[in-house]
């Protein structure tokens, strides 16, 4: 294959792939982006096993044909390059002639036919969505999967197309966080898929912030088709606990606190606490007490003003847990729904969102 | 060969490391005075020697000898069972001694220690050396049995020192003897250099702790890392290991590990011991206010094939009946038929404080609360009646094995004295002389 490209175009579709491409791995091909040149297009792929990425870019192309090359390798090469346009000629030995300027390297590749072909999608269950909401409702509850192996249905999201519903939930058993959209789709199509974590931080890395995504799914696997991309990824097997049997239907306190203040008291409070320490809110009339106390370190206090006038209550939290969600959310103000202080409390905002914490017992 | 000297002053720091000799036949000689000046050993309830008197040191019977084939080498050898509850009495006296000499004492293990000196001379109106002597003699004098003393700058020295002359043997190394101290100590010898790094420093043409003790810090790092160059200090004479008199109340993790007078093949039998193990590891946890997230359960033969295997505990907990059914599960893909086990094992990994805990969203809060209010229970009952008064069912099991001539005990627990139990007798060494 012979191709010319321009620069910041392949710069960008190999980024768009590269962070899959196996970081070690014993099978050497992994660790290379498959090009593959035809009809003014160049196919970029790369795969880990699990999760494969698919993109193509605008190229000059005077001979078609595909070969593989070290990606991380090419990436460096073409960042590093001194001029915008890049000629590359991939031999019939797969090996590649890189010029640009008065730049030129030769790197040896793979052949194409050792690279694991992507899974087909044909008349499997398709979802449509929009890939700005998507991505927000993403990331919004991301940071909520746990990344303990051993429980492993959790290392993911989950994608619950349910009664012209789409919600997304993430927790790793200590906090649960979820999203909910409306979304058309007919009733045959109901279902609860498990995306591994790693593949939904590849789709909040490349979803856009409008136009349409189209959601695959067979039997063990999904894919994402937007703009120029593919995402196809495997599915996290097993049984997600019944998360809305641990949503809170009903609690005694209600406060709404705003969003920034209450972050960034918690980031100072938690600098004195350790690993094994919690942060306690104290609620009080009107006020909002936070205390650290780590007893090898020493403690902190912060106190917030809030319209609060229900009864005394304090409540210990890991404070990572408050932080992950508060930073994620954009609203100004979030209220907080608490009954006592071994009961799970539940932070709102305005959007179809929640977010399920369950408190530290201190013995 | 040119002397390279470490130190000039005698003793910046007086450092003794005390090494009991033979500690547990010295103690049964003690208590038997006509059992001195006898070949003798104790295990007899393991079937290996666990300690040899130095009459029986002479006629080549070791540690760690089957009794078999001891018993071959000498016909009259005195075999008895381990006693460790007058060995901790005595023990503890001969910790004693040494604080009256000095409040910094170190209990490293049950028959050695090291204790702190330094600053001690005014007080005795004698010399570090004299001190060191006069510790000696009242442990001889007053629990008859001997010790022997290494006396330096640092407790790596000492420990070097005690060893060299023994039995009762005493070693002083001052500060400007160290360079000719340490030429006669093997690199093997050196306490922290184990089989593996004297093979790796012998390659580099070391052969005693002097040769090491020359070679520049870097080098010392570079080979062993940080415990190099703290070695090397120490071996230099300059302390960087203090004498610990706390006692240790932070742990990485907790072992239980059980030998059982016969081996066996009943399976019932065995798991009644691995509960025991799991029982006991799990009563220390609570004491210290840790809770597990990690256990290991290994079986082990007659043979000496241990097999085991490792579960990551998906909540750390430190609640015995919470990780049974998980014992069990792991009990069963170890065990095999037909094999004679002699020891069952348990370790308890990634500790952490206890003192908070964070809750779990898909957790039966009520059956983890059930199982702490057991524990707690448990703890409490037995510190009234006595260790596993209250105990998990399998254990009724434990009294179910042949008896054998291993299964004698002690003469302390066969002769209760008025008003002693099985569970609990007086704290003081009992001699086995009519009176």
């Amino acid at each position: 294959m012979k191709l010319k490209v321009n620069k910041d175009v392949i710069l960008e579709g190999l980024q768009r792939v590269q962070s899959v491409v196996g970081a070690r791995t014993t099978l050497p091909i992994l660790y290379n982006v498959y090009l593959k040149a035809e009809d003014d297009k160049l196919w970029l792929t790369a795969t880990d096993l699990d999760v494969s990425v698919r993109t193509h870019i605008a190229a000059d192309i005077s001979r078609a044909g595909g070969s593989t090359l070290p990606a991380k390798r090419v990436f460096s090469i073409c960042n590093a390059l001194p001029s915008t346009d890049i000629e590359i000629n991939i031999d019939d030995k797969d090996v590649a002639t890189i010029k640009a300027g008065s730049s030129r390297f030769k790197i040896i590749g793979i052949s194409e036919d050792e690279f694991p072909p992507l899974p087909k999608f044909a008349g499997d269950k398709t979802y449509t969505l929009d890939q700005g909401v998507f991505r927000n409702m993403l990331s919004n509850v991301s940071y909520a999967a746990s990344t303990d192996e051993s429980r492993y249905v959790l290392n993911g999201v989950l994608l619950s197309f349910k009664e012209d519903k789409l919600t997304v939930v993430a927790t790793d058993g200590r906090r649960m966080a979820l999203y909910e959209q409306d979304v058309e789709f007919p009733a045959e199509l109901q279902g609860d898929y498990v995306v591994p974590s790693k593949t939904v931080q590849e789709l909040l890395k490349t979803l856009d912030s409008e136009g349409s995504l189209k959601v695959m799914v067979s039997e063990n696997q999904i894919a994402f088709e937007f703009d120029s991309m593919l995402i196809i990824s495997k599915l996290i097997e097993g049984t997600f606990p019944n998360f809305r049997q641990v949503i809170p239907s009903q609690c005694e306190e209600r406060v709404n606190v705003e969003r920034e203040q209450l972050l960034t008291a918690i980031k100072r409070v938690a600098l004195v606490s350790d690993k094994t320490t919690s942060v306690t809110l104290g609620f009080s009339k009107n006020h909002l007490e936070l205390v650290a106390v780590a007893p090898d370190v020493g403690e902190a206090t912060e106190t917030i003003a809030v319209k609060y006038t229900g009864k005394e209550l304090q409540i210990s939290f890991n404070p990572e847990f408050l932080v992950d969600s508060l930073r994620s959310l954009t609203n100004d103000e979030i209220a907080l729904e608490l009954t006592d202080n071994l009961s799970p409390a539940v932070l709102k905002t305005d959007a179809p969102f929640l977010y399920v914490l369950m408190p530290m017992r201190v013995r | 060969m040119s002397d390279q000297r470490f130190m000039l002053r005698s003793y910046p720091r007086a450092i003794v490391h005390l090494d009991g000799d033979a500690f547990f036949t010295s103690v049964e000689q003690s208590i038997h005075p006509d059992w001195k000046g006898r070949p003798m050993v104790t295990g007899k309830e393991r079937g290996i020697i666990a300690c040899a008197s130095y009459e029986a040191k002479a006629l080549g019977i070791k540690r760690g000898v089957r009794l078999h084939e001891a018993k071959r080498m000498c016909r009259d050898l005195i075999v008895v069972p381990s006693d460790y509850e007058t060995y901790s009495l005595y023990s503890k006296r001969m910790f004693d001694i040494m604080r009256r000499f000095t409040p910094m004492v170190e209990e490293s293990s049950i028959d050695e220690g090291f204790a702190d000196l330094t600053g001690m001379r005014r007080v005795f109106h004698a010399s570090y050396a004299d001190i060191a002597r006069q510790m000696q003699e009242a442990i001889h004098r007053e629990l008859d049995i001997t010790v022997s003393i290494g006396l330096s700058l640092t407790k790596g020295l000492a420990k070097l020192a005690s060893k060299y002359r023994k039995p009762r043997g005493f070693t002083a190394v001052p500060g400007h003897r160290i360079h000719e101290f340490l030429r006669t100590q093997d690199i093997a010898e050196v306490w922290g250099i184990g089989p593996n790094t004297t093979e790796m420093l012998r390659k580099h043409g070391l052969r005693t702790a002097y040769d090491f003790a020359v070679q520049t810090e870097a080098w010392a790092g570079r080979m062993i890392g940080k415990i190099g160059r703290e070695i090397r200090h120490e071996l230099r004479g300059e302390s960087v290991y203090p004498v610990e008199t706390e006692e240790k109340t932070d742990y990485a993790t907790v072992s239980k590990c059980k030998t059982f007078t016969a081996p066996s093949t009943d399976p019932a039998f065995v798991y009644a011991k691995l509960v025991r193990n799991v029982e006991s590891a799990f009563i220390k946890i609570r004491r210290y206010q840790l809770r597990a997230r990690m256990l290991y359960v290994a079986l082990r033969t007659k043979d000496f094939e241990q097999r085991g295997l490792e579960a990551r505990l998906t909540r750390a907990t430190s609640a015995t009946q919470e990780v049974m059914p998980l014992v069990r599960e792991m009990f069963d893909r170890l065990y095999r038929e037909g094999a004679e086990y002699r020891s069952t094992m348990v370790v308890l990994g990634k500790l952490e404080s206890d003192s908070t805990e964070q809750a779990e969203l898909f957790e039966d809060r009520v059956r983890i609360d059930r199982m702490y209010e057991a524990s707690r229970v448990i703890d409490r009952v037995n510190e009234q009646y006595g260790k596993h008064a209250l105990a998990l069912g399998p254990s009724l099991l434990l009294d179910r094995h042949r008896k054998t001539d291993r299964d004698d005990q002690p003469v302390r627990k066969e002769n209760l004295l008025p008003g002693e139990t099985p569970r609990k007798r007086l704290a003081i060494p009992r001699l086995n002389i009519r009176v």
